[in-house]
């Protein structure tokens, strides 16, 4: 491979990296093709003894997975960061991804419990407080004194605040579950791999 | 060399030779490889990652043959760091060396 067809395809490898970086990185190994030109070397020993470009490409998105993770631990950029350890052959990590999906359906269906409590108490709560103004809609709703309607009152205002508590403590959930999952990747994962791998 | 070990040791290894003396690119992985066997190429992304982690900084500066040269040098914190992990590494294969000797005396 030349100098030139060894940097184009690392530039067409290194996609979802800012041409910012990825100019900076192309410029370390233009250098390394240059010094290594100067000791006498071929650009196709440079190009063989660099390794795959492919390969290099995957190490640099990898890193750059890792601090977008770490910036923003989102569901999308852990999973993502999965799939990119993947291909970097860690394959026990393979096991990572349905157990990823899994805890955050969960997670998710919990969240989805709680915004539904919130509705139902909303709903309560709002027909409790328009039953007296006889609106056709809520005409199957019948109140008989102060007290029930106080009763229903608070019973729309604890099912919301049910709700509300659910949703945070999910959200919190994720939080801890992401992190505890970047870890383990991070672990697993060792940039650098030998050669022949 | 078992690929494991290698994974394990690059980073110290690297951290080692900028101790030594700021290096550009080539050089550290001359150094690297003329010892153990890897794709060079590896080297830039654990480079950038030292200098992201704040182990490294880089500067230019000219040299004689052509374009300026990206040195990267050890920061107190990679120095740190440097201490650590050879420490931990003397303290490793000194257990290591223990247990062969050991069963090896046995056989």
């Amino acid at each position: 491979m030349t100098e030139k067809e060894y940097i184009d395809k690392l530039y067409i490898n290194l996609s979802n990296i800012s041409e910012e970086e990825k100019r900076d990185i192309l410029m370390d190994y233009e250098e390394h093709f240059h010094v290594g030109l100067e000791r006498g070397l071929s650009e196709d020993e440079i190009s063989k003894n660099l390794g795959s470009p492919e390969q290099i490409a995957k190490q640099f998105k990898y890193s750059s997975l890792v601090n977008k993770a770490e910036e923003k631990t989102t569901p999308v950029n852990i999973i993502r960061l999965l799939i990119a350890g993947i291909g970097l052959g860690f394959f026990n990590l393979i096991l990572g991804l349905p157990f990823v999906v899994t805890i955050m359906s969960l997670l998710i269906s919990g969240a989805a419990v709680g915004l539904s409590l919130i509705i139902a108490g909303a709903s309560v709560f709002i027909s409790t407080i328009l039953e007296p103004l006889n609106l056709s809609f809520i005409s199957m709703l019948y109140i008989p004194n102060i007290s029930s309607r106080l009763m229903l009152v608070f019973v729309g205002i604890g099912l919301a605040f049910i709700g509300i508590s659910l949703i945070a403590l999910m959200i919190k959930i994720t939080k801890i579950f992401l992190i505890g999952v970047l870890k383990y990747i991070k672990t697993n994962v060792k940039i650098i791999t030998g050669q022949g791998e | 060399m078992n690929s494991q070990f290698k994974k394990g040791v690059l980073e110290l290894c690297v951290l080692s030779t900028i101790s030594q003396k700021d290096c550009y690119g080539y050089e550290l992985v001359e150094t690297i490889s003329e010892n153990i066997q890897i794709s060079e190429g590896t080297i830039y992304p654990l480079l950038r990652k030292l200098v992201k982690q704040e182990y490294c900084t880089t500067y230019l500066r000219e040299s004689q043959e052509g374009p300026p040269r990206k040195y990267y040098t050890l920061t107190e914190l990679g120095k740190q760091v440097k201490d650590q992990l050879t420490e931990e590494w003397y303290e490793f294969t000194g257990s290591v060396d223990n247990i062969l000797s050991q069963t090896n005396r046995k056989e």
